[in-house]
């Protein structure tokens, strides 16, 4: 078993992507669509790795992400741990070299991220505009993580590849 | 490269999915108040520093922004100087105009006596959906849930959760916040002010025999107890009328602009009333 990067890489970029996305994007000033840092990390690390640590990233990022939050805690959380189920069962591992469907999956998980990230709001009796928090927020900010994706998937795929578990073949 | 087979994947999910109900039911019994915390503790001053490096940044970008703009301004108005009459008559309007402002901004003013405490905004809330801001002042600076928080320009929302040395702002252009409001001038156009997702606000509930105007001032009514009197709020920039309707109903600009929130005040000298 050879490990390239250390175990804590992952995770600290997680952080990272957290504190970039709630508060040094905001405070630029000019940025209308702030990009999902960690929503997009965690589903192209589900298709890159499958969904066992698929939800052992999606718990640890959803729970920076609250911790960063405002809203009801556990949100962020249950709507990643989701989405990264979704985006890791479906066997888009076996296709998971090509970016073109790292990157889809990043624009229908960013979607499926907020819809279920509105409706746990409405359970909470948050008052959610549907239709405009869709248009206005919702799919620009998946277009912009899909923008992004293929260097987010760049990235990860390198630190994918140098944290691999390489196991002998046994004869 | 062999991976080992991974165990059914539903199983995962609820193993995951129970922790964080588990997590959800803690925080709701306030027993993750002293972890969380310590947290938003440590994390303050990494939120200062990438808050800060941002504002560096952007008053940079800005900066050369702000030259190559004034220099095609500059050529701009060197070519309409004769349309310079025509504006007067503009000027004229803009006068009155921040004249109005101005006695807002007075009346902000006479709220500094009330103690109005100064704090940076130092991030938002990590999800595009929420409309929260953290500000770097909590119950170590005496800041209590439901005070108010305004910029010299106007209300930008309300404390809704602090730490002692944080606060959560609720902005007034979320959805979920709700400020009762007049438009100024007017007593009976009262309605209630909440936010849109364009980061607009909407003023609904304004009873349809009140004559409303593009470009009327939007105030906080005070009723309710929530926020103080008269802190502006924005600008009526549209509005609907129709004889069907009970109410009426006006988009609001605000005078605030969200997106370059830097530094707020908090006036710690008004009580909100807890109904």
């Amino acid at each position: 078993m050879t490990f390239g990067t250390p175990w804590w890489v992952p995770p600290l970029l997680f952080f990272v992507a957290a504190l970039v996305q709630a508060s040094f994007l905001p405070s630029l000033g000019f940025v209308a669509v702030r990009p999902d840092f960690v929503v997009q990390s965690v589903i192209i690390w589900a298709v890159l790795r499958g969904v066992r640590e698929a939800l052992l990233w999606a718990f640890a990022g959803g729970l920076v992400l609250d911790l960063f939050s405002g809203g009801p805690f556990g949100t962020a959380t249950l709507a990643l741990l989701i989405v990264a189920f979704f985006a890791s069962v479906g066997e888009l591992r076996l296709l998971s070299s090509n970016v073109i469907l790292p990157v889809l999956a990043v624009f229908w998980g960013s979607v499926l991220y907020s819809a279920i990230f509105l409706f746990l709001l409405a359970t909470h009796e948050y008052n959610v505009a549907w239709l405009g928090t869709f248009r206005e927020v919702v799919v620009p900010t998946a277009l912009v993580n899909t923008a992004l994706a293929p260097a987010t998937y760049w990235l990860l795929a390198r630190l994918e590849r140098r944290t691999r578990r390489t196991v002998p073949v046994e004869w | 490269m062999l991976s080992s087979p991974s165990p059914n994947p539903l199983a995962w999910l609820t193993v995951f999915v129970a922790l964080t109900i588990g997590a959800t039911f803690a925080n709701s019994r306030h027993l993750l108040d002293v972890p969380r915390s310590v947290a938003a503790q440590a994390l303050a001053p990494l939120q200062t520093g990438a808050s800060r490096l941002g504002h560096a940044i952007a008053g940079a970008a800005s900066g050369w922004q702000e030259l190559s703009r004034l220099r095609r301004e500059n050529e701009a108005l060197r070519r309409t100087v004769e349309e310079l009459l025509q504006e007067t008559v503009r000027l004229r309007s803009a006068e009155l105009e921040n004249r109005e402002l101005r006695e807002q901004l007075r009346y902000a003013e006479g709220h500094r006596a009330d103690a109005p405490l100064p704090a940076e905004v130092i991030g938002f809330d990590s999800s595009t959906l929420l409309g929260y801001a953290i500000v770097n002042r909590g119950s170590d600076a005496h800041l209590e849930d439901g005070m108010t928080v305004l910029t010299p320009a106007g209300l930008v929302g309300r404390i809704v959760s602090h730490t002692p040395r944080t606060s959560t702002v609720l902005l007034i252009n979320h959805p979920s916040s709700a400020v009762n409001a007049v438009i100024q001038g007017s007593p009976g156009a009262t309605g209630l002010v909440v936010g849109r997702p364009d980061g607009r606000l909407l003023m609904r509930y304004i009873p349809q025999a009140e004559t409303v105007r593009v470009n009327d001032l939007v105030v906080t009514s005070g009723l309710g107890g929530a926020f103080p009197r008269s802190v502006p709020i924005g600008r009526v920039v549209h509005f609907e009328t129709r004889d069907i309707d009970m109410f009426q109903e006006v988009i609001v600009e605000p005078f605030v602009d969200f997106r370059k929130l830097g530094h707020v005040l908090v006036m710690t000298g008004f009580t909100p009333t807890k109904l």
